[in-house]
């Protein structure tokens, strides 16, 4: 290769493009038949079976979908019954986030007054508007997502 | 090559008809033989690497799905078979010695002389694109396997084709150099071998 360092570009291109085409030999073609004819014995390709439905997947979610507002039905109509068991959960959810309020009211004791009443009004607000129930709905499309991620 | 003759072939493999992938091998023989030789310049090894190729594209057949030629289909992953074997074995490259014992093998006529030199220097840059870099080596040779088509190149590298352009651009240069660097050290090497026969 005394000349290598003499090519030209235009030369490199041709040299590399000007390949000779091999042929096969002879015998080529019929030893890769014996051997898909080998392997057809043992594996036939098929068409790709379709991917199989989740169903164990599928059916217990669907379950917990038809059996929810199910239970939601049930707990409307005892509600109704008992209207009185439904402002005491009401309650329950106000004291609990009164509580919540007092302790980050006095986590916030260092703020300034007016902050420290802006912050009580917000959580108890946020409490009356039933910040739980989103929170919780949060909470549950979040659990969801990582068990459907996870599944 | 017509596209529907391959994908009539393999519906028929599909559907259980072993026998109909003959026509697969008998239409696409020639370019994976030869797609192989580039890689390992070996021609029992060449149609041993296509043939496993062939054997692989049997059993994942069902995975071509028509979006892509059957042809790019198929050199992808023959390409991916290549790159196995030849991970296992890797494609041998032409030592300064050999290519000294060339030279000592020339003949004096001139035109038989100009003949070697000419099968010389293509044997030289050949083995060394095959001392390329992986992927330099693949653009490289799979640009001028499909007749300098980049787009065609890419699709089966599974690359943009600016990525492509860019490995052909570099991968070029590195052969100069290397091509370059050979010579130099050849020109030493037949020095050295001169300076110890007038020594003796």
């Amino acid at each position: 290769m005394r000349e290598g360092n003499n090519l030209t570009d235009a030369e490199l291109d041709r040299i590399l493009a000007d390949e000779r085409a091999m042929q096969p030999s002879s015998s080529f073609a019929a030893s890769v038949m014996d051997a898909v004819q080998r392997e057809a014995a043992m594996h036939p390709p098929m068409h790709e079976p379709s991917i199989p439905f989740p169903w164990h997947i599928f059916l217990p979610g669907m379950a917990a979908c038809l059996a929810l507002p199910c239970l939601m039905l049930v707990l409307a109509l005892r509600g109704s019954a008992s209207a009185s068991v439904q402002v005491q959960i009401q309650m329950h959810w106000v004291q609990g986030a009164t509580v919540l309020a007092e302790r980050y009211a006095d986590l916030m004791a260092n703020l300034p007054a007016d902050l420290q009443q802006t912050g009580m009004e917000a959580v108890h607000h946020a409490a009356q508007m039933g910040a739980g129930w989103v929170l919780f709905a949060l909470v549950l499309s979040w659990a969801s997502v990582q068990w459907s991620v996870r599944a | 090559m017509s596209a529907s003759e391959d994908q009539d072939d393999v519906e028929r493999v599909l559907a259980g008809d072993a026998a109909a992938f003959a026509g697969i091998v008998h239409r696409w023989q020639g370019p994976l033989v030869n797609l192989a030789y580039r890689f390992c310049r070996d021609r029992g090894r060449a149609e041993e690497m296509a043939q496993e190729a062939f054997l692989r594209a049997y059993r994942r057949l069902a995975q071509w799905r028509g979006d892509a030629a059957f042809s790019t289909w198929l050199f992808a992953l023959a390409l991916n078979v290549y790159r196995t074997e030849l991970r296992k074995l890797p494609a041998g490259v032409l030592g300064l010695e050999e290519i000294a014992e060339l030279h000592d093998a020339r003949a004096d006529g001139k035109a038989l002389q100009a003949r070697l030199e000419q099968g010389e220097r293509e044997r030289t840059v050949q083995r060394a694109v095959l001392a390329l870099p992986q992927k330099y080596r693949e653009a490289l040779l799979l640009f001028y396997f499909q007749q300098k088509d980049v787009a065609a190149a890419a699709h089966v590298l599974r690359l943009p084709e600016g990525t492509v352009k860019a490995r052909l651009a570099r991968g070029r240069e590195l052969l100069r150099r290397k091509l370059q660097d050979w010579a130099e050290r050849e020109v030493h090497y037949i020095k050295e071998e001169r300076c110890a026969k007038e020594t003796i």
